[in-house]
């Protein structure tokens, strides 16, 4: 444990930090047209900051929330995501996705449950975007920094969105500020899951604590520490260098498909303009 | 008298859109009285350009540019702009516009390469400080980076610079602050130091708005000669900050502290060439 590592992840000012990810999502749509957002509610810490947040940015009337449990899903998490509706008065759908997932899978009987849940946060990726049409909004993404660095999604699944308001917060960090804008005690409090099986958790599948892994993380990428150094400040090693090559080999996830350059100027490299050219 | 600081909130690449929300600001500072209309850096085109640097640029001589010269006629206007040299180079400029006229360029020095900066890519560095006549007398302006490196400022000062225009697109950051992001703070800091040091009127002027998820932080402010803060916009709304100024506390500030009346180029230059030899 270091007090230096602590206090780089204290947010001083969260009503601060709130408004400026309210206006974030406000005139990030805004700009390219939309008022609406539709945002996948898992029942869980980062959905519901997303929806409470979005809600602020585009009022109530303009924010879709569903929910798209599994036959394994638990029953608390569909409970929560009907809560977070519930609460801020939304637009809410609960679509079971059970039968095209299993339809899909009477073909592979035998398939792990990491396949499984890949193909679930596709599938539920691809209903966020047919909502998305259906609705003329933009898909609103739940990704933190702590997943989105050691790579704890799926690729294209729930990695994939239009406009993140959670990618620069911490796992830690998210929690402090949904306890902030109200989201409820009990989903900021619950152990975070994926849900993709019963009794699941994320921290232990990545084998150690949020609270451990902010840490690390960002003393390596908000500090520039070196490995050494990180280890110095009091943290095993072994833990360390598990962080650091989750960080390296998730690498891929947070890259669009690379093209190999052929011509003057390529499309990934050389073509250099944001997307709110314009705008 | 009045000056105005517009926390402008530019299209990313639209040169033509915020040409007419620039002149539609000047004209409504013009009508609160102000002497003077300062817009922030690149205001004319947006920050974060890259491969639209060469899309924006003008030259000095662009008919783009006439709505801006026509309303100079009635207020005197500070805008940020690319400017495409004769040479074909580009420069992150800033224009002084007076009765028609460009009367004064500042072109970037120093062009943050870096972190979430990459200007050097793009632009070409331009290599003087100089100052002008403004109707506050005798300013200079410095572009972001520019006031990092304070040299810049010293130069300033040496050639009798009562104001220093301090134009900015600082992109927000930091969450160790209260009621403003770590980055606005820190420009806080930087104009009270830079104000008091030169007993001079510090101008900072700064964007608002979002480019793919880059927050400019606002916090538009004026600082007197002692290092006082006078005035200070808000960190997120597009906003008219008219501040009334009073030259004659720039003689106030340099009697109680002549650092001017004591400084010593040549010292500083023997020991430039010293160290640039050694």
């Amino acid at each position: 444990m270091s007090e230096l590592l602590l206090k780089a992840l204290e947010i001083e000012d969260k009503a601060f930090i709130e408004e400026v990810l309210v206006r974030f999502i406000r005139e990030e749509l805004g700009k390219a047209g939309f008022e609406k957002a539709v945002v996948g509610l898992s029942g869980g810490v980062d959905s519901s900051l997303v929806a409470f947040l979005a809600v602020k940015a585009l009022g109530a009337d303009n924010v879709i929330g569903i929910s798209m449990p599994y036959k394994t899903s638990s029953p608390s998490s569909r409970e929560d995501a009907r809560l977070v509706a519930e609460l801020l008065n939304i637009e809410f759908h609960e679509i079971e996705i059970t039968p095209q997932i299993d339809a899909y899978y009477s073909l592979f009987p035998d398939a792990d449950g990491v396949r499984r849940g890949n193909k679930m946060a596709r599938e539920r990726m691809s209903i966020l975007y047919d909502f998305a049409h259906w609705k003329g909004a933009l898909v609103l993404g739940t990704s933190n920094k702590s997943e989105l660095l050691i790579g704890y999604s799926t690729r294209w699944g729930d990695a994939a969105h239009d406009v993140n308001p959670l990618g620069d917060l911490y796992k830690t960090q998210v929690w402090e500020m949904a306890s902030f804008v109200g989201v409820p005690e009990r989903i900021v409090e619950k152990k975070p899951s994926a849900d993709l099986w019963p009794g699941q958790t994320d921290e232990g599948e990545i084998g150690l604590s949020y609270y451990l892994l902010d840490q690390i993380l960002v003393g390596y990428v908000d500090l520039r520490l070196r490995r050494d150094e990180i280890v110095s400040l009091g943290y095993d090693e072994k833990v360390v260098d598990r962080v650091l090559s989750m960080i390296r080999r998730s690498q891929y996830k947070r890259k669009l498909p690379i093209i190999c350059k052929i011509a003057r100027r390529t499309v990934d490299k050389d073509f250099l303009y944001f997307r709110d050219w314009g705008l | 008298m009045k000056v105005a600081l517009v926390q402008f909130r530019s299209k990313l690449g639209d040169f033509d859109s915020n040409v007419d929300r620039t002149v539609e600001f000047a004209e409504k500072a013009k009508e609160a009285g102000a002497s003077i209309c300062i817009f922030p850096e690149l205001n004319l085109t947006g920050y974060n350009l890259q491969d639209l640097t060469f899309d924006v640029a003008v030259r000095r001589d662009s008919p783009k540019l006439v709505p801006l010269l026509e309303v100079s006629r009635d207020i005197p206007l500070v805008v940020g702009l690319i400017e495409e040299s004769e040479e074909h180079l580009f420069y992150n400029s800033a224009f002084y516009l007076e009765g028609g006229a460009i009367r004064f360029v500042h072109r970037k020095i120093y062009l943050p390469t870096y972190g979430m900066f990459d200007e050097g890519r793009f632009t070409a560095s331009g290599d003087r400080v100089e100052t002008f006549e403004s109707p506050l007398g005798r300013s200079s302006i410095l572009i972001c980076e520019d006031l990092w490196h304070f040299s810049t400022v010293y130069l300033a000062f040496l050639q009798g610079a009562k104001c220093i225009f301090a134009l900015s697109s600082s992109s927000g950051w930091g969450y160790r602050e209260k009621e403003m992001f770590d980055d606005a703070k820190v420009w806080l800091n930087v104009g009270e130091f830079y104000a008091r040091m030169t007993g001079s009127y510090f101008f900072y002027v700064n964007r608002v708005g979002v480019e793919d998820g880059f927050v400019f932080s606002g916090t538009s402010f004026v600082c007197d000669p002692y290092g006082n803060i006078v005035a200070k916009a808000s960190s997120f709304e597009e906003e008219l900050l008219i501040v009334d100024v009073n030259p004659a506390l720039v003689r106030s500030a340099r009697i109680s502290l002549p650092l001017l009346r004591d400084e010593k180029p040549g010292v500083v230059l023997k020991n430039l060439r010293r160290i640039l030899d050694e």
